[in-house]
């Protein structure tokens, strides 16, 4: 999988990211549908989530800015 | 195939002045040059079964272990490592020199050769599986590592886990394993026939003491395998037994702590990283006796991978 200059990875535990801009590499507690649902929200407020993943909004977006997925 | 234990000292003693010994250790080739006496017979001792030459020949690094001054060669005599004439650590005493030698050719191979991902692992093979044993230090890795080897397991290394690409192949580069303080004690109680260099005495690390190859793992030493586990162990004084699976996510994370250059390979440190925790199970085990987490890392084997 790849976004922006990340290049990801799914694992049972989670998603590993790579930000190849950075070099860091972190450990997202999410499947790669909710990763990219999550984006998708990110870019347009009204966008309607389903709700596994509404329900845990804020920390998700709070994962993927700590990643600079968003910003 | 000329192997160091037969050739005589004095020509061994007298190639590493002239800088026409190399070592072959599985796919690296060091020169190594020296004109310090302790060296020779330690040397000699614990690589006696690898290939080497005393007369010159193709190599990957330029190592040297020698005084760093000709004053230093008789006048408070000490010893530095050189990589290609740099002298990238402080000189030691002379009879330091093996422990000097290793150090430096784990910070040498560590530091320059980025074609493989490089993780701080012993690396081990048993039933055809290829087995990390990833731990920072104080973690019993070593120790685990020359038990695991001296009950029949391969070594193909007890520092450096040298990860191939794209295949994804664990590369052995077999050296003598380094036992620290009472852990020297532990294995030469165990295994009374084993082969040791000299004590170290006094180092940064405490008192170090090397442990020979047996000679099947140096035989084996161009031999590749796929890896098959990750071990985290842990030593802890009288604690049960505690084998538990960790996820591979996890496994990457701690991996990547343990890492010599994942941040110089970028990308491709990170697929192949995530390539090795997909492929292998990660699990961390706690213990307190060596006869109870060997047969514990072959359930493993067997039951899980």
């Amino acid at each position: 999988m790849r976004v922006h200059q990340h290049v990801a990875c799914e694992f049972p535990d989670g998603v590993l990211i790579h930000d190849e801009e950075t070099g860091a590499t972190h450990l997202i507690d999410l499947t790669a549908w909710q990763l990219m649902v999550a984006l998708r929200a990110s870019q347009a407020e009204e966008a309607s989530l389903p709700a596994e993943v509404e329900a845990r909004r804020h920390e998700i977006l709070a994962a993927l800015e700590q990643v600079n997925l968003i910003s | 195939m000329l192997r160091l234990g037969g050739v005589a000292a004095h020509e061994v003693a007298r190639a590493m002045v002239r800088g026409r010994f190399r070592l072959q250790i599985g796919r690296i080739t060091l020169r190594i040059d020296s004109n310090l006496p302790e060296l020779e017979p330690s040397m000699r001792r614990l690589y006696a079964h690898y290939p080497c030459s005393v007369t010159g020949g193709e190599f990957d690094f330029d190592v040297a272990v020698a005084p760093p001054s000709l004053l230093r060669r008789w006048f408070r005599r000490n010893a530095s490592f050189r990589l290609s004439g740099d002298e990238p650590f402080l000189p030691m005493p002379p009879d330091h020199a093996h422990a000097l030698f290793e150090w430096g050719a784990n910070w040498t191979i560590g530091a320059h050769s980025h074609r493989y991902l490089i993780l701080h692992s012993a690396v081990l093979e048993h039933r055809g599986r290829g087995v990390l044993l990833a731990a920072t230090s104080g973690s019993g890795k070593s120790t685990l590592a020359a038990e695991l080897t001296l009950s029949g397991w391969r070594l193909l290394s007890d520092e450096l886990a040298l990860i191939d690409g794209p295949e994804l192949f664990l590369v052995p580069h077999p050296r003598p394993i380094s036992l620290k303080n009472q852990s020297i004690d532990v294995i030469r109680t165990r295994y009374p026939d084993a082969e040791f260099g000299p004590a170290a005495q006094d180092t940064h690390k405490g008192t170090i003491v090397h442990l020979r190859v047996p000679d099947a793992s140096v035989d084996r030493s161009c031999d590749p395998v796929p890896p098959a586990l990750i071990v985290f162990p842990k030593w802890s004084p009288g604690a049960p037994l505690r084998v538990d699976r960790i996820g591979p996510g996890e496994a990457a994370m701690r991996l990547i702590d343990q890492s010599f250059n994942y941040p110089i390979l970028g990308r491709v440190g990170f697929e192949r990283l995530a390539s090795v925790v997909a492929a292998a199970p990660a699990w961390e085990v706690e213990y307190s006796s060596l006869d109870e987490i060997v047969p514990a890392l072959d359930g493993v084997l067997v039951r899980h991978v």
